[in-house]
């Protein structure tokens, strides 16, 4: 079991390392931030100064490696934008994002698990229909539309909701459901064909054939061999969300770091958006290397898979 | 059963706590007034940064020395009780007594002193501090109540940076902080005090008691709480449920869908800001633009009515010099002023040798889109083709400062500081690298009238210079835009003649 | 359509009734077909000009509404463009984006699926590698950035959603790989003497091509949806260029004044995507012997 997490840190690491980079590279040479940067009267010779200053001038190379050992120290930059640390910003924010991130996959895997199980119980029931058309609509539902939406029915025309902001958990509630809608369907299909595979097995068949209640089945054998890949999508999910929330938290105006991030995209605030980069691919990386090592112990079986 | 009956009741306690907490409405009835901002500021003074939303923090917190009235637009009296120009480079401030900064300590000349002084400090690296305070020669203190500024050479706008950007601080509390400490925990004389921030989303002002009124009067509303809230339709959303009373950053297209919506008032007022099309005259290299008739052309091809009053407002100023009306010394009755003629305008592309139109690129922040998609519309009725490209400003701006603008439109100015028509001319007219047009009379007309205190020669260098601009076609200008001012019907508050907001002057309305 | 047969057990015949029957495969085909007619022969259908702005009937509502005019179906935007027109040339962005995003992506990611598949080891390991670091980068936050600092236009828009968005063919082509690697044919043809490539194009490709086919339904109505969020993030899309994701970016000020003007271009974009996930759907389906699963 160690050997297996040694060799899956190892991995991830050399995978944050080379997104970091190649992420480095791409805003880099996507445009010219000092220009960027340059305030409003700003002349060429004033630009020059700013590209001197921030050591834009010297070769990609050399300002990753420096970044690099300011981010292994934990120095992230400051904004070019409030000039307060990049951490500082973000730890400010990560809260509100995490609320609604978890949040929204509780939210979505309430409703996704049971229903995909009862959708797999009975396929091509008119239960299964309905659950598959949900996915179906959920999927095709763009995010800033359903929100769109949202704040027009709850907010304006019934007023059951307020509108915009974080300051109490009613706040909460369009964004997390917004951003639960994008998070079931994956999470739903899954769960069905999980269930449904687990399902046509011998022993489960035999087992239904004895008369033993379905409903132990579920949760003895067909959860549990299901739950596998669903803690790997919901680690995947929880990345997505981070992600997803750039857009729910500028419609909603929930300052967590979506916005921040989304800020920082239109004003060129470079530093902010390599590290948001970074971050939500550390997320990433970390919660699935969580989930494998939780599947490895759930399931030996995987430790001598690589 | 049990354990069902113990859920029901913490969902039934957390329900009533989420409605207690959601009784929370803008409004009259707990004495906040609640309002919306659509960017948020790095900084919440005035002297650390320079943008409108920043000097709508700046402006409550702080008192200037003179103060412009948001009625009438004039210069009056607040922290200097009386100022005196001694020469054209030097005047005397006697500054009122017996006022407090809100942390207790007493204002005194020492604290004008020590304000200028750090302003003078170019270490400081101030936003456009340059610009606005270099021309600063010394500061002296006179005695406990006056003090004297001179200046290197005359300035006749200096009074706008004044009014606008130069809110006093105290001594010993910056000196002991720094004064960076402004930024975060500011100190200030103003009406009201910063009681909390929640940095680029949300600000708490609490009302300064001991405000000495006057000039500015005393405030009424208790609390004002400022949230930044990105996105138009959400704002438009929160007004329309009552979320909050005000909103200050609304576009007039904006607006246009809030006309009729129940308990919402919507005002607009005069702002100095102005939008030009800029042509690249300098250019060389088969460039039509640097031909006057096919600008002439272009001048004659626009209805400036028919897009200002649609897309912009019904109140928006149409330009028929490259200026704001409601700027200093903007001067209107020049000849020739461009109106739509089409067939002239065709004409003159044939004598200017383009009959058949030619191809051109015309770059445009992206949120005036509507404008650039209007004048590719009235272009094309003169064989021009046009091609849009719409950008974030500052992609606009660096491409424009390299000097790849065939045409733009450049808006420009804001606030007390572009009152004067120097503001507008100024970076477009230097022979600076955002100088389009580099012509040597107009830049050394400019450069003169901005140390020329005497108003009758500045009006007339300024005329010289705004008709050679229509002579030539240089620009063109379009529109002056309009502020508006979103409140909710519990709020009284009048359109300042500036845009400008003091939002210490609004009031409940019953 | 000939190498798919040999890769499925039912005869054509069989398919194409399974395929009648199957409601959700007809719905998204005909939906899809039509909105690729309405795309290609926009000129034709389109009662204006898309583009053209008329200040004077500015914010017209639809016909069914108190002041629509029969010849603004749709009512029209703020600069007075017929919205009808716009929204049938906007499904020319939606669908060129779709597609090209599909091929540039399902390009690279079956590349690397089939290499990685079928040479196994050491190439494996580094396809492996390679797809985990996509996989780890946040896909629509690197779009944003990137779209930010060169600015949007349709190629943009394409070339950086194609490059981005191959995770999932690459993922599904070398699982489906590894399966047919060691079958018998392909023996055969290794000891044919066949080269690798030859074994890959002419071999495996035939037999994963299903595999891929869903892939790249289920990624083009990705595909859409992210052009239509970074329209309307104003990322996206340049104006005058009629797209749905940027119809409601400019229609949402008027949300609550001219609802139509975000609920016609919104469930334009549903639907098409909608019709996608559909058919990505039905083609799994039939592809699979017990059918529906």
């Amino acid at each position: 079991m160690l050997s297996f997490v040694r060799g899956k840190l190892l991995v991830s690491l050399l995978v944050l390392l080379t997104v970091s980079l190649v992420g480095f590279a791409l805003l880099h040479l996507s445009g010219d931030l000092a220009a960027t940067l340059a305030g409003e009267n700003a002349s060429a010779e004033q630009i020059e100064e700013i590209r001197r200053s921030m050591g834009l001038d010297r070769s990609l190379l050399a300002q990753y490696a420096s970044w690099l050992t300011g981010a292994a120290r934990g120095d992230l930059g400051t904004s070019f934008f409030t000039r307060e640390t990049v951490f500082s910003l973000f730890m400010a924010r990560i809260g509100t994002t995490a609320i609604l991130a978890v949040c929204a996959l509780v939210v979505a895997l309430t409703i996704s698990l049971p229903l995909g199980m009862l959708a797999a119980l009975r396929p091509n029931s008119w239960l299964d229909r309905l659950v598959s058309s949900l996915a179906l609509s959920g999927q095709a539902l763009p995010s800033f539309f359903l929100a769109l939406m949202m704040v027009s029915i709850f907010g304006v025309t019934l007023r059951w909701l307020p509108v915009s902001g974080s300051s109490t958990p009613l706040h909460y509630i369009m964004p997390i459901v917004v951003l639960a809608v994008g998070a079931i369907p994956a999470l739903m299909r899954l769960t069905r064909s999980g269930v449904m595979e687990v399902l046509e097995q011998d022993y489960i068949r035999t087992a239904r054939s004895k008369g033993i209640p379905t409903a132990r089945i579920m949760l003895n054998h067909a959860m549990r061999n299901a739950i596998l890949p669903i803690i790997s999508l919901s680690a995947v999910q929880l990345g997505t969300l981070l992600g997803g929330s750039v857009i729910v938290e500028s419609v909603f105006a929930i300052d967590g770091i979506g916005l921040l991030t989304y800020r920082s995209i239109q004003r060129g605030d470079f530093p902010v958006v390599q590290a948001m980069l970074m971050f939500v691919s550390a997320a990433y990386i970390v919660l699935t290397l969580l989930a494998d090592i939780l599947n490895a112990w759930l399931d030996p079986r995987l430790r001598q898979k690589r | 059963m049990k354990k069902l009956l113990k859920w029901s009741t913490a969902f039934g306690a957390l329900m009533s706590l989420v409605l207690s907490a959601s009784a929370v409405r803008a409004g009259q009835s707990d004495d906040t007034l609640r309002v919306a901002l659509s960017r948020e500021t790095d900084f919440i003074d005035s002297i650390h940064t320079s943008s409108a939303d920043s000097d709508l923090f700046g402006t409550i917190i702080f008192d200037t020395l003179i103060y412009a009235d948001r009625a009438t637009g004039d210069f009056k009296p607040l922290l200097a009780s009386s100022w005196n120009w001694t020469s054209d480079k030097s005047v005397e401030f006697k500054l009122r007594q017996g006022i407090k900064f809100q942390n207790g300590e007493t204002f005194n000349a020492d604290d004008v002193v020590f304000t200028f002084k750090q302003l003078m400090d170019m270490n400081n690296k101030f936003r456009q501090q340059q610009q606005d305070f270099g021309n600063i020669a010394s500061v002296e203190k006179l005695d406990e109540y006056t003090v004297k500024l001179s200046l290197k050479q005359p300035e006749p706008t200096f009074e706008n940076v004044l009014a606008s950007r130069v809110g006093i601080w105290p001594n010993e509390y910056t000196e002991a902080n720094g004064h960076m400490i402004h930024a975060t925990k500011p100190v200030g004389t103003g009406p009201y005090a910063l009681k909390s921030m929640q940095k680029g989303s949300s600000y708490t002002l609490v009302r300064n008691d001991n405000y000495f009124g006057g000039t500015r009067p005393k405030p009424t509303i208790g609390t004002i709480e400022i949230r930044v809230i990105p996105e138009t339709q959400t704002q438009i959303a929160e007004l329309m449920s009552g979320g909050i009373d005000m909103a200050l950053s609304l576009s007039p297209t904006d607006v246009t869908a809030l006309q009729g919506a129940p308990g919402v008032i919507v005002q607009t007022g005069q702002a100095t800001r102005m939008y030009f099309l800029s042509m690249n005259v300098a250019g060389k290299d088969n460039n039509p633009l640097s031909n006057a008739d096919v600008r002439r052309a272009i001048s004659y091809a626009v209805n400036k009515p028919e897009m200002v009053h649609s897309l912009v407002s019904p109140d928006a100023a149409v330009l028929a010099t490259n200026c704001n009306p409601s700027q200093r010394f903007c001067i209107t009755d020049v000849k020739p002023v461009y109106e739509l003629n089409l067939a002239k305008a065709k004409e003159l592309m044939k004598t200017a040798g383009y009959a058949n139109g030619f191809d051109v690129t015309l770059m445009a922040e992206a949120n005036i889109r509507a404008i650039g998609e209007a004048l590719q519309g009235y272009l094309s009725a003169i064989g021009i083709r046009v091609r849009l490209e719409t950008m974030p400003l500052p992609a606009w701006r660096e491409r424009y400062i390299k000097g790849e603008s065939q045409m733009s439109i450049v808006g420009w100015g804001s606030g007390v500081t572009s009152l004067d028509i120097s503001n507008t001319l100024g970076i477009f007219f230097n022979g600076s690298s955002t100088d389009y047009v580099k012509d040597k009379d107009i830049t050394e007309w400019n450069a003169t009238a901005l140390r020329t205190t005497d108003k009758g020669k500045r009006e007339e260098l300024y005329r010289n210079t705004l008709t050679r601009i229509n002579e030539q076609a240089y620009v063109l200008p379009l529109y002056g835009t309009v502020a508006t001012y979103v409140l909710s019907e519990q709020v009284r508050y009048q359109a300042p003649v500036i845009d400008f907001p003091d939002i210490s002057l609004a009031g409940w309305a019953k | 359509m000939e190498e798919i047969q040999s890769s499925l057990p039912a005869p054509r015949r069989l398919r194409m009734r399974r395929a009648l029957q199957h409601g959700g495969f007809i719905f998204g085909f005909a939906i899809l077909f039509v909105t690729i007619v309405i795309a290609i022969f926009a000129p034709f259908i389109a009662p204006h000009d898309p583009i053209a702005q008329n200040l004077g009937v500015r914010l017209l509502p639809p016909l069914w509404m108190q002041g629509g005019r029969p010849d603004y179906l749709l009512g029209t935007d703020h600069l007075g463009r017929d919205y009808l027109s716009r929204l049938i040339y906007g499904s020319r962005v939606s669908l060129i984006v779709g597609f090209s995003t599909m091929l540039i992506a399902g390009a690279i990611g079956s590349a690397l699926g089939f290499v990685g598949g079928y040479y196994g080891g050491r190439t494996d390991d580094i396809v492996t590698y390679v797809i985990n670091c996509r996989l780890s980068m946040p896909g629509l936050l690197v779009a944003l950035a990137v779209i930010s600092l060169v600015g949007g236009s349709l190629a943009t828009i394409i070339l950086v959603l194609g490059l981005l968005f191959w995770d999932r063919y690459a993922v599904v082509v070398r699982t489906a790989t590894q399966q047919v690697r060691n079958a018998d044919f392909i023996a055969a043809a290794r000891v044919a003497g066949a080269s690798a490539p030859w074994i890959i194009w002419n071999e495996i490709r035939p037999n994963v091509l299903h595999h891929i086919l869903v892939i790249a339904t289920l990624e083009m109505a990705m595909a859409i949806l992210s052009e239509a969020s970074l329209s309307f993030l104003g990322l996206g899309i340049r104006a005058p260029t009629p797209s749905w994701g940027l119809m409601i970016a400019e229609g949402r000020s008027f949300l609550f004044a001219k609802p139509y003007l975000v609920w016609v271009p919104g469930i334009a974009i549903f639907l098409l995507v909608l019709a996608t996930n559909l058919l990505g759907d039905g083609l799994r389906d039939l592809s699979q012997p017990e059918g529906r699963r």
